[in-house]
């Protein structure tokens, strides 16, 4: 039997193998989005300030387990640990540490409980806050996530902060049982009424998927791993290009997302 | 609920604004759309066939935008303008139950009106119950064979998928609804509430418009409305929508005789289109980014965001403008509503209960296959086409049916029988 065996999956591990190396083809440069959804629509004058004078760019991220790296094959390959390593490489004269907080089935009532006790006397120079999803998955209140997340956002400026808000992730499967959107569109209305950016991961993972560059219906763990792997990645370079255009407005990003 | 039948049997109304209903006039036995010539024919009121085509209309545009990321939802009503076809599906619930039980309250007084209200209340809510289910077997495909681990979140989240047994529960009681899935509850509330209703308007209808917005304005003042499970509250808040079922149901119940009829046209009209006009920037704005710089942030900040679980206040004037227009421009006879082309729309209007659960069974089956098979535009506006027409055939096929029972049945001894109220029936 085992003789049987072995050589199918031997097959099996091959074309798994070479699936894989489809996938993550460095020829195909995916990361690219129309320059349309990494805008830098406000500054980010904490961090801006922090370049200029080399001073330590803290920053804080708030989230649920999208941003706690569920998913991906390591810790290190999260969306905020690449994100560390693209700001440290782009800003070798400011060095960059960063404290993720995000958790699982967090809402943004959850995370701005979290503000007084746990964020604020980090003492962050920049928080990243990722929320809507388990609002839109548990269809929760959203006048009330759209009025604790405003007051956070307000409070945490106070505490001379800067914030990027962050949308729920994207895929075609979720969306015949969830519906984002209103959560979405009520984090881009907070955005621009209170004047800071937003990262806007749903549109640019709908982009991926559209344009074909990522599935997420594969089935083999390895390769869920290595897909999320690279959509961490590139989503840590996208927001990386979006703290650059907002906190060194005129120098521009490099035009694109520069990869590795 | 779902047809305006009464409309070519019975008035809503007087001429004295009156629920009165001359007992001369015979229901036609006749229950398809033409009414079958009959000695009283020339006496009947002109049928509204714009209540069935829009409402066709509504039912069509509610299946292309149910099917995510479909390129075919560009072309519906939500894209123009800051309403979309649920503010046309309730309003027309609204007018045709008060045209339909207000013609049977009349006819066999309250007690009756009530139970036939409450019966079609018991048919929506089962076909809920009916249509919760398909969409259990759908999610738990989906989850089960896209289990990816990136979204833990919003997978392992999901009520249903953290716990069936008390989600079925919840979803008996109206609590726990799918995406997708909230005009039905809605609705039921709706008729459940409807018999109060009918009892205020034939007494004093402003009296039970001005409450009824007195609940709407203290629903989105103090934000009450239903819980749902396993937190959260209901997607479109009945006592915010209850508004607009009975703006509906008093527009029909005082048509000719409340004061928007009275007002001259060319007095309302300018400030309608204006409302409208702006909307459709504003609207174009959303998928425009640049076009965003021209909405002053001070204006922005005023209107935004623009809710819709408590049928937002810019949400309903849009609706009622663009009502107006269209009442405006489309007369009850106006030659269109009687193309053979667009018969298939009204016939949908028509048998709107099943119609509209084809349409969420139909919504479910088009992302299965977007997302299975092929997601390119072609498949999305092949997947649009194919839903609409398999919509027209159970219409055209559920009207046939009706024809054949009729000329079937022996004629009644008693004209008036349960059987004539058309809302009690399909």
């Amino acid at each position: 039997m085992k003789i049987v065996l072995k050589p199918l999956a031997a097959l099996a591990a091959g074309m798994m193998f070479v699936s894989a190396a489809r996938a993550t083809d460095p020829g195909i440069n995916w990361c690219r989005v129309p320059d349309a959804l990494v805008r830098a629509d406000s500054s980010l004058p904490r961090v801006a300030e922090a370049i200029a004078k080399g001073q330590p760019i803290k920053i804080v991220v708030l989230g649920t387990s999208s941003s706690a790296g569920a998913g991906v094959s390591a810790p290190h390959q999260s969306y905020p640990e690449r994100l560390r390593e693209e700001l440290s490489r782009r800003f070798q004269q400011a060095p960059v540490t960063l404290v993720n907080l995000s958790q699982r089935g967090w809402t943004a009532v959850d995370m701005a409980a979290a503000l007084d006790a746990k964020v604020i006397p980090l003492k962050p120079t920049l928080v990243i806050w990722q929320t809507g999803s388990v609002e839109a998955v548990r269809r929760l209140d959203i006048n009330q996530m759209g009025d604790v997340l405003g007051a956070g956002i307000e409070k945490l400026r106070e505490g001379r902060i800067d914030v990027i808000l962050i949308e729920p992730q994207y895929s075609p499967h979720t969306v015949a049982m969830i519906n984002f959107a209103p959560y979405a569109d009520y984090m881009q209305w907070i955005a621009s009424s209170l004047d800071v950016n937003l990262f806007n991961r749903h549109d640019i993972m709908k982009h991926w998927v559209e344009e074909g560059f990522v599935k997420f219906d594969e089935s083999g763990r390895a390769l869920q791993r290595l897909n999320a792997d690279q959509v961490h990645g590139c989503l840590a370079v996208l927001l990386a290009d979006l703290i650059d255009r907002a906190a060194r407005p005129g120098t521009d990003a490099g035009g694109g997302p520069s990869l590795r | 609920m779902d047809r305006a039948r009464g409309a070519d049997i019975l008035p809503c109304r007087s001429e004295q604004g009156l629920l009165i209903v001359p007992r001369t006039m015979t229901p036609s036995p006749t229950l398809g759309p033409v009414p079958a010539p009959s000695a009283t024919a020339a006496a009947k009121p002109p049928r509204d066939f714009r209540l069935d085509f829009f409402r066709g209309l509504a039912l069509v545009f509610i299946f292309v935008d149910h099917i995510p990321n479909n390129v075919v939802s560009w072309l519906t009503v939500r894209n123009f303008g800051l309403s979309d076809a649920t503010e046309i599906f309730i309003f027309i619930s609204g007018y045709s139950a008060m045209l339909a039980y207000g013609a049977s309250l009349a006819r066999r007084g309250f007690l009756f009106a009530s139970a036939q209200v409450l019966r079609r209340c018991w048919q929506i809510y089962v076909a809920h119950v009916f249509l919760v289910f398909i969409f259990i077997g759908h999610i738990t495909f989906v989850s089960q064979r896209y289990n990816n681990p990136l979204f833990s979140d919003e997978m392992g989240l999901a009520a249903f998928v953290a716990d069936p047994y008390m989600a079925l529960v919840q979803a008996l009681i109206l609590k726990f609804k799918p995406v997708n899935l909230d005009v039905l509850p809605l609705y039921v509330v709706l008729l459940a509430m409807f018999p109060a209703i009918l009892w205020g308007m034939k007494r004093n209808p402003l009296a039970v418009l001005m409450f009824s917005a007195s609940t709407y304005l203290l629903a989105n003042i103090f934000d009450i409305n239903l819980p749902g499970y396993p937190q959260g509250v209901w997607f479109f808040n009945p006592f915010a929508w209850q508004f607009l079922f009975v703006i509906g149901a008093f527009y029909c119940h005082t048509r000719g005789a409340n004061p928007i009829d009275r007002l001259p046209p060319a007095a309302v009209l300018p400030f309608a289109a204006i409302y409208l006009g702006l909307s459709l920037f504003l609207v174009a704005t959303w998928s425009n980014p640049s076009l965003a710089a021209y909405v002053p942030r001070a204006l922005a900040k005023l209107i935004y965001p623009i809710d819709k679980t408590n049928l937002d206040i810019l949400r309903l004037l849009h609706f009622l403008a663009l009502a107006y227009l269209v009442v405006s421009l489309v007369r009850i006879d106006a030659a269109f509503l009687r193309w053979r082309a667009l018969k298939p729309i009204v016939l949908c209007g028509q048998h709107s209960l099943h119609i509209f659960c084809l349409g969420a069974f139909l919504s479910f089956a088009g992302h299965f296959f977007l997302t299975e098979v092929n997601s390119s535009r072609a498949a999305q506006i092949f997947v649009s086409l194919l839903g609409i027409v398999s919509m027209i055939t159970l219409a055209g096929l559920l009207a046939w049916y009706r024809r054949q029972e009729s000329a079937t049945r022996p004629p009644a001894p008693i004209p008036v029988t349960s059987g004539s109220s058309p809302e009690a029936r399909s």
